[in-house]
């Protein structure tokens, strides 16, 4: 018994000429998936969000309940109705990491339906040096199942590194560096192995998972990766000797961060890729190095 | 909203770090750019608060919290089977905010939970307790069997920035003037037959005051900013709190008047004060002892409880088999209550040691 994914949207910038940043494009996923489910988003008791780079950097309040205000979703808790919303911060691993959570909850009978929200955008494009994402926003609706499909096994691994393999931060520098402006940058710095590490984790990991599902690679009809680091879906289907059936979606939408597992999603329900009685694999790698996967059974 | 009656964990360890260095409320107002003709001290109750001294960040707050949390505990680093972090500040040195990885990856590699599955969550002043919601759930679905929820806040550069900018006592960021730097660790573990757990965790998000506070790093200078409408957010609080306590005593099978300890979300003993008023003129009755210890930390934003929970356990407070709630408000507008019975945890602290 696991939850079902009953609903997938993807928005990329292109389709958002005037989207100003990450919570633009979280909320017209969102509705997007809201309407493709056909529920009362009022029963939407779980709300998650899982980007990381939102608008002007913001700490507090939850990114998610900006968000829900902006869906017009109980925004007051009345009567049984009611929803609670938080961030999940995860680097690429965010989509699983907030499945994971939010199947947790619907199985703990906390409610009907749960929604993850992921979109990433520049946050500051005058304080951000070399923002190595396309923007996207993605939502995931769950709803509660008891049945034999859905959401059957999670897997998370850390396979560290001497160094960050990826590492974005604020940086505060004083302007007495010649040619530096004072004030606070985003910066990213990756290391050129990062891809390598990153599939040779996400291998181990699949491996796992199939192992303790008494699966191979056979049984899987799709595998829905990551679409970023740069080449990660490409390399990741090599790796698993199943190129034709690992989703690529970065001709499209170039190297989307956390929302690029929804968008996989949305072009698996939209193309028939989901026949019943099906195994997915959904793949998540980021930082750390971290590894997510997810089985899911149409 | 988010509930769950038959949580099945319980509190394992407390652990704290708070940074040496103390600065009072009267030295932080004589460093005001602008004098504002206010008596700070006496408005909120706060006398001083802890401030990071160079090589003190969230991070090392929170590392340090998660070593002390361990110190108390029967768990190995590699036993730990899930670390969150869950703090709103995300400093690793003086002069640098971490996004990726997480700051959770960080505590797994600093203490060798070699074991643990790691993320950071955020849900600002309402963060520790959203950990342990999602904890507690995790080990009730026998998915984890334990873990522990960590955050380390250091979250004075709001201040600093205030004393440069607040011009009157209207200024929306006056309330950054009343926080603290501290950390604070827990680690959860399935009830089994230790003790009675948590019998009620209940959480919801009032969104439409979402905006009513906002936080976020500068853009020109070091540090950050929280803007504030204060006074509207308690006066939603006040509004909306006692309703949704009401929903989880029931769940409870509780009374106000038979909750021992009510540790609410420290941010001014007035605010306090007028909160169980409210309280009393609600429910005709009040808890037997509300928790205030923010005379010597401040707002210390997602660690406040549970450094209010750690200085009981040292000080000898609380006694097995009392009733003791946790209560967060924090910007989104989160209401977080927690109920549960305080087992043997008690053994390993204070002077019943």
């Amino acid at each position: 018994m696991g939850s079902r994914i009953r609903s997938a949207a993807f928005v990329g910038k292109s389709l958002n000429p005037f989207s100003r940043g990450a919570i633009s494009l979280g909320v017209k996923a969102a509705r997007k998936c809201i309407h493709n489910s056909g529920i009362d988003p009022s029963d939407i008791g779980l709300l998650i969000f899982c980007g990381i780079y939102r608008d002007e950097n913001i700490g507090e309040p939850a990114i998610a309940s900006l968000i829900q205000s902006n869906l017009d979703i109980n925004l007051l808790s009345e009567g049984e109705k009611g929803t609670f919303a938080f961030d999940i911060l995860n680097s690429g691993c965010g989509m699983v990491t907030a499945l994971h959570v939010a199947d947790s909850h619907l199985r703990s009978g906390g409610g009907e339906y749960a929604m993850i929200v992921a979109s990433d955008h520049i946050p500051i494009p005058s304080h951000t040096e070399g923002y190595p994402f396309q923007p996207g926003g993605g939502a995931l609706l769950l709803e509660r199942s008891d049945e034999d499909r859905g959401l059957t096994d999670f897997r998370f691994d850390t396979y560290p590194t001497d160094k960050e393999a990826f590492h974005s931060f604020i940086e505060y520098r004083d302007g007495k560096e010649k040619g530096k402006k004072k004030g606070q940058f985003l910066r990213f710095e990756e290391d050129p192995h990062f891809l390598e590490k990153g599939v040779s984790g996400a291998l181990m990991t699949v491996n796992k998972l199939l192992e303790r599902n008494s699966l191979s690679i056979d049984d899987v009809r799709s595998i829905l990766p990551s679409q970023s680091p740069t080449g990660f879906p490409i390399a990741l289907g090599k790796g698993l000797g199943q190129e034709k059936r690992t989703i690529d979606l970065t001709s499209i939408h170039g190297n989307l961060h956390t929302a690029g597992l929804a968008a996989c999603l949305e072009s698996a329900m939209e193309s028939d890729k989901l026949p019943a009685n099906s195994n997915l694999l959904l793949v998540n790698v980021g930082s750390g190095i971290s590894v997510g996967a997810a089985l899911l059974r149409t | 909203m988010l509930e769950d009656q038959l949580s099945t964990s319980r509190f394992e360890s407390v652990g704290v770090n708070v940074p040496s260095r103390s600065l009072t409320t009267t030295d932080l107002m004589r460093s005001m750019k602008h004098r504002i003709g206010l008596d700070l001290e006496r408005l909120t109750g706060i006398h001083a608060r802890r401030v990071c001294a160079p090589g003190e960040s969230s991070y090392t707050l929170a590392l340090n919290s998660a070593r002390d949390c361990l110190s108390h505990s029967r768990y190995k680093p590699d036993d730990l089977e899930v670390i969150i972090n869950c703090s709103i500040s995300r400093s690793k040195d003086r002069n640098m905010i971490v996004y990726e990885p997480s700051m959770a990856h960080y505590i797994r590699q600093a203490i060798g939970a070699k074991n643990a599955m790691v993320f950071d969550i955020n849900n600002a002043c309402a963060g520790m307790l959203t950990g342990v919601q999602i904890l507690n759930g995790y080990i009730r679905n026998g998915i984890f069997k334990n873990g522990m929820v960590v955050s380390g806040e250091h979250i004075t550069p709001i201040s600093d920035s205030a004393t440069r900018t607040v011009r009157s006592i209207a200024s929306r960021q006056l309330a950054s003037l009343t926080v603290g730097d501290a950390g604070a660790a827990v680690i959860l573990e399935k009830t089994g037959d230790r003790g009675n757990g948590m019998s009620v965790t209940q959480f919801t998000t009032l969104s439409k005051f979402s905006r009513l506070c906002i936080g976020k790093p500068l853009t020109n200078d070091i540090g950050g900013m929280m803007v504030a409408k204060a006074r509207k957010i308690h006066r939603v609080a006040l509004d909306h709190a006692p309703q949704l306590i009401k929903g989880a005593l029931i769940k409870a099978g509780l009374t106000i008047d038979r909750i021992d300890h009510l540790i609410p979300h420290q941010t001014s003993k007035s605010s306090i004060k007028k909160g169980i008023k409210e309280m009393a003129d609600h429910f005709k009755a009040t808890p037997k002892n509300v928790v205030i210890n923010l005379m010597e930390y401040g707002n210390t934003a997602s660690t406040t409880v549970f450094l209010a929970l750690h200085d009981m356990l040292k000080g000898g407070i609380v006694k097995k088999g009392e009733k003791i709630m946790l209560l967060c408000f924090a910007s989104g507008l989160v209401v977080g209550v927690i109920i549960f019975t305080m087992d043997d945890l008690v053994d390993r602290y204070g002077i019943s040691n």
